[in-house]
């Protein structure tokens, strides 16, 4: 690999060209529609939605997808074509029997009603035709294992709805997890945050079994998210958008991609070991692999000499928010983006832990990765993820929060 | 129908309500724009001049009448089917002389001045007959944009069942635009012409000045290219309209008018339409909701009733949060508009006060009210006032005028519909959930 930073707009460029910036003009972009991961890198044939179906019952309906990935998605859109003959009458998803809600557009399915006064339709935009309440959707509280991994996202408690999405995919030896965060300004914010979080979760997983490396996989499917968000906005001022955190978790190291505030924390069980000369204390963020950041020497594992990942042993931020002001983003996933500065970074834990994956709804509660520690310390991933959004809420659930917790552990020395 | 204006609706809201909050208001701002002008050629449109000929028209003002009132059959399109009327105690068709209205071309048209010059001014004020035969002639033509102009100078001999009983009548079948000359006519009167047949009401000043301003009141309604339109707003069970008005270019309230189309939706008429922007106040009350609800408060969708063409459609939501900062929050539409029907109320308490000798009450209202409309920036109405009541520039204390000019209190009285449009403020948060063009 080359620099550890470059612009993306397509998966193309990510893949073949990562130094390339590549902006495509708005007429250029596909036509809003249900994006399909699968046309975003050559290898679509390989694994079928194998961040869709998984980790339910009905995991087994694509061969590939059901012996190779323990995966799942809490915002997911199944493949339009994956149908098993019955179609969401809203958005024309795949609706599987029994489901309550459509995994498409997250409504409540016909004969479902209203949740507060019982049969009466609902109609398409999600109101209820008598009393008029918007129908809570699936995403409102949604909970995933997969692996030894599990997220949880919520709605919070003053927005309507969740605009978060996250997938966790666990598979081949690896665990991949993604968390976007629609970008409330924009309009249809979950429709980004889905799309991204399901096609970078499948990208991800499709782009190492065709045998890239973990930097470069994870840089196309942040490539591959941007274009399916792109594809779902018809201008610049229709432009759905949302931020995104891929972490890519395997055997001896950790590889994160971002764009926006969505953050990415290494918890580390192993006590804090005195300051290593040459990095940066533990308490602080992690240095951060960014070209962009022309502030000095930076420890970049993927730079063009490949010193190798970044070592990592307490507790540390990974991310580096890309943010104007707070709240402010200056990168995103969207139409509206132009060129979207993909970063990525690679680390080397050097004892078991955990890596966190979260949206600002966690974070803008509880910033300092050492405040964040003990609460995997102990639990299982899931019941940490749920302490963790159970603390967001109590601290007043301004924003939606989702939380993604994926065990590391070092092979056996 | 392919060529028709383009109807927008925006929606100005704060949809956030306490704890316990259940009433909520929204600015919907309906916008025809487009082919208008090009559509209303091929519309077909039917009109009548209705000129008071009471005994006190006598003089230069019956001369003026006949002459605004050939002016305005003069500006009518080719095609457009006319009549005029004269008024008193009787309400004559004086043209044509057969039965109904006759279309609009070059003979048709000398006959009208013809008939015009033999109006002579005799008898009372019987404004509700004029308009009932008004709604007779022009029921002929349904499909038509269907207007009516009325002339008066005098105040209605009619008692006020047998006037609202033909207000009440003739809702809904037409248009009417009415102005009073001189300074014996009932401003009340007309606004009531003008509320209950979706029209204005107004002051023509000097006579001399009532040719132009017929002939703008013709050439507004040949700009109509749809001829109804209604706002048909649902609200949720055990909700309700509070009240629908229209809040610019002038105040009207709709709230009476409603027509049920199903029991928790209701249709409210808005007249016709040219390339033009109205904008209305709704409130709706809703049952409150759990703090992180969100319901939908209203779903307002702009109809043709004549075909039942949805022409544009948007949501008034509430949610409801323990948030004091949103919940208190007044979106700068409401603000403004809530301002605007203040400021006309106090204007009619404030004449009403000192109409009645209450001069206390009077100063108090319309020093007010001046103070309002210059913060408001409604300076129509600001000058207005100002012949009316004066401030102290040292003190700030409002003084009535010693001697007001009759005139002037009525075009304060007639004045006090217009509201000023509010200042445009791009990118207001909490602006809007809900535009969308027909679709
Ligand atoms: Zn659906
Ligand atoms: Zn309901």
């Amino acid at each position: 690999m080359t620099a550890p930073d470059d612009a993306v707009a397509t998966p193309e460029a990510g893949v073949g060209e990562p130094d390339d910036a590549v902006t495509l003009p708005v007429a250029a972009r596909r036509p809003a529609a249900t994006p399909e991961a699968g046309e975003s890198t050559p290898d679509t044939g390989d694994v079928p939605d194998a961040g869709d179906t998984a980790g339910t019952p009905e995991a087994g309906d694509t061969a590939d997808a059901a012996d190779a990935a323990d995966a799942s998605g809490a915002s997911d859109a199944s493949g339009v074509e994956a149908g098993a003959g019955e179609a969401c009458p809203r958005c024309g998803s795949s609706v599987h029997p029994g489901e309550f809600f459509c995994e498409g557009c997250g409504q409540p399915l016909d004969g479902a009603g209203c949740v507060r006064c019982g049969p009466a339709p609902v109609d398409p935009e999600g109101y209820c035709e008598l009393c008029g309440l918007r129908q809570p959707s699936e995403s409102d509280h949604a909970e995933t294992e997969a692996g030894g991994a599990a997220g949880v996202s919520d709605r919070g408690l003053r927005h309507s709805r969740n605009e978060d999405a996250m997938a966790l995919v666990a598979a081949d030896g690896v665990t991949i997890g993604v968390v976007c965060d629609g970008v409330s300004s924009s309009p249809r914010p979950e429709t980004a945050s889905s799309a991204a979080a399901r096609t970078g979760a499948t990208v991800l997983l499709e782009a190492l079994r065709s045998g890239a490396d973990p930097v470069t996989a994870t840089r196309t499917a942040l490539a591959g998210a941007a274009t399916a968000v792109a594809a779902l906005g018809s201008s610049v001022d229709d432009a759905p958008a949302c931020t995104y955190v891929s972490a890519l978790v395997g055997t001896d190291r950790v590889t994160i991609g971002w764009a926006g505030d969505s953050r990415a924390y290494w918890l580390g069980a192993a006590p804090t070991p005195p300051p290593v000369p040459g990095t940066d204390s533990d308490t602080g963020p992690m240095p951060v692999p960014d070209s962009d950041s022309d502030t000095g020497p930076m420890l970049s594992p993927v730079s063009g000499s490949d010193p190798g990942p970044v070592p990592l042993r307490g507790p540390a931020l990974l991310t580096e928010d890309d943010v104007v002001s707070p709240g402010l983003l200056s990168a995103w996933l969207g139409v509206d983006a132009g060129r979207i500065t993909a970063h990525v970074g690679e680390f080397a834990p050097e004892g078991p832990g955990v890596v966190l994956v979260c949206s600002d709804g966690l974070w803008g509660y509880l910033e300092e990765a050492a405040d964040l520690a003990p609460f995997t310390a102990r639990d299982t991933p899931l019941e940490a993820a749920r302490a963790l959004v159970r603390h967001a809420l109590a601290a007043g659930g301004r924003d939606n929060v989702t939380v993604l917790v994926i065990p590391f552990h070092p092979p056996p020395v | 129908m392919s060529d028709q204006p383009l109807f927008t609706l925006d929606i100005d809201q704060n949809k956030y309500l306490p704890t316990g909050g259940r009433e909520i208001h929204a600015i919907l701002t309906v916008e025809a724009t487009g082919p208008a002008e090009r559509v209303a050629a091929d519309v077909e449109a039917a009109e009548v001049i209705i000129v008071d000929a009471s005994g006190s028209m006598g003089g230069s003002k019956i001369v003026e009448a006949r002459q605004a009132a050939q002016a305005a059959v003069e500006t009518l399109r080719d095609g457009t089917y006319f009549a005029v009327v004269a008024g008193t105690h009787e309400a004559t068709k004086i043209y044509p002389h057969r039965a109904g209205l006759v279309r609009a071309d070059g003979r048709t048209r000398k006959d009208a001045a013809q008939a015009l010059r033999g109006l002579r001014a005799d008898g009372g004020t019987a404004i509700g007959k004029w308009l009932r035969l008004a709604a007779e002639l022009l029921a002929d033509h349904p499909r038509a944009v269907r207007h009516a102009i009325l002339l008066t100078d005098g105040q209605n001999n009619e008692s006020a069942e047998v006037f609202d009983a033909a207000l009440a009548h003739c809702a809904g079948t037409f248009v009417c635009d009415s102005r009073g000359v001189g300074t014996d006519w009932a401003p009340a009167e007309l606004r009531k012409v003008a509320d209950a047949l979706l029209g204005t009401s107004g002051f023509i000043r000097d006579a001399r000045d009532l040719t132009d301003n017929f002939r703008m009141m013709i050439e507004s309604m040949m700009g109509k290219a749809v001829a109804e339109v209604a706002l048909r707003v649902w609200t949720p069970q055990h909700g309700r309209v509070k009240h629908l008005k229209q809040v610019s270019p002038t105040l009207s309230d709709l709230t009476g008018m409603r027509a049920a189309a199903d029991p928790l939706t209701g249709d409210y008429p808005t007249g016709s339409w040219g390339a033009e922007t109205r904008v209305y106040h709704l409130c709706v009350e809703v049952p409150a909701g759990a703090v992180g609800q969100e319901v939908r408060g209203a779903w307002v969708r702009l109809v043709r009733p004549d075909t039942g063409e949805i022409l544009a459609r948007g949501n008034v939501l509430a949610q409801w949060t323990d948030d004091l900062a949103l919940s208190t929050r007044v979106s700068p539409g409401v603000a403004h508009y809530t301002g605007q029907a203040e400021l006309f109320d106090l204007i009619q308490e404030g004449l009403g006060a000192r109409a009645a000798g209450d001069l206390d009450t009077a100063t108090a209202r319309l020093g007010r009210a001046r103070r309002l409309a210059e913060e408001s920036g409604n300076d129509d109405t600001a000058k207005l006032l100002a012949k009316v009541v004066e401030i102290d520039s040292g003190t700030g204390t409002a003084r009535l005028r010693r001697s007001v000019d009759k005139a002037d209190e009525i075009a304060l009285d007639t004045g006090s519909v217009r509201t000023a449009r509010m200042r445009r403020d791009p990118g207001e948060p909490g602006s809007s959930d809900g535009r969308s063009p027909a679709g």
